[in-house]
């Protein structure tokens, strides 16, 4: 189950819901081409839904991401509107642990309102750091999306002023363990 | 990203670089969230996003499977 479901379940009784808008695939491949269609899109949002577990309402985005360009087409962003429909957070990454905490603000608010208090917005900005594992996120392409996806991100990286010099090693890696199949060091 | 880059069938070579850097320019905490028709995939029904934040709080999460 992903960690905002969780989430999502612990906070619904306090009246937070939760919703995943699907969007077009980030890293498409073989495994998850890009959509044909939004026949292709709702068909792929419900396999995502199945194989993922995912037990947020599913919304399903226009095949051009009228929604998502919306809200600046990032590919894996959080945020929290209010009743009044105002924006409380935003993130440009998924992160439950800001997420929790951004909750347990809103919490606390509604019960200092309930218990008479008078409150006021002030304005705040974090730049908060997650974890970030190249390899495992190198492998959660090759898993996921199938080695297209992974060498796709490579060659965009080469692209750039580093050239494929700058992922030579990683694309080492990538062929490795495409051709091999093994786990990740640390893996169980 | 504009409509005709959106859906890409290769992961673009710019990495998406300039949406990535408008984000923090962006939509600030405090303003109106844009609303919008999505359709639900369990039951195929059009929904809005304001239909769920007029109840409380509204997480939003948007992603893929890749």
């Amino acid at each position: 189950m992903p960690a905002l479901d969780a989430l999502a379940a612990e906070f619904e009784p306090a009246g937070v819901s939760s919703v995943f808008v699907y969007t077009q695939e980030a890293h498409p491949g073989d495994n998850w081409p890009h959509h044909s269609g939004f026949e292709h899109k709702l068909d792929a949002a419900r396999k995502f839904v199945d194989e993922c577990s995912i037990h947020r309402p599913m919304l399903v985005d226009t095949l051009d991401g009228e929604v998502h360009r919306a809200y600046g087409a990032l590919p894996n962003m959080s945020w929290i509107i209010s009743r009044t429909g105002k924006i409380l957070y935003k993130a440009d990454w998924t992160d439950p642990r800001t997420i929790r905490q951004a909750l347990e603000q809103i919490g606390y608010e509604i019960d200092e309102k309930r218990g008479g208090a008078h409150m006021t917005s002030y304005y705040m900005e974090t730049l908060p750091q997650r974890p970030n594992s190249t390899e495992e996120f190198m492998q959660g392409l090759l898993d996921i999306g199938g080695p297209r996806s992974a060498h796709e991100f490579l060659d965009a990286i080469a692209a750039g002023p580093g050239g494929e010099q700058a992922v030579a090693q990683m694309r080492e890696w990538v062929i490795a363990r495409h051709e091999e199949k093994p786990t990740l060091p640390d893996s169980p | 990203m504009n409509p005709e880059q959106y859906n890409y069938a290769h992961f673009p070579e710019d990495m998406q670089a300039a949406d990535f850097s408008a984000f923090p320019n962006i939509l600030h905490a405090g303003t109106d969230a844009p609303d919008g028709v999505l359709v639900n995939a369990a039951t195929g029904a059009e929904e809005r996003l304001s239909d769920y934040w007029s109840k409380g709080p509204l997480i939003i999460e948007f992603g893929s499977a890749t």
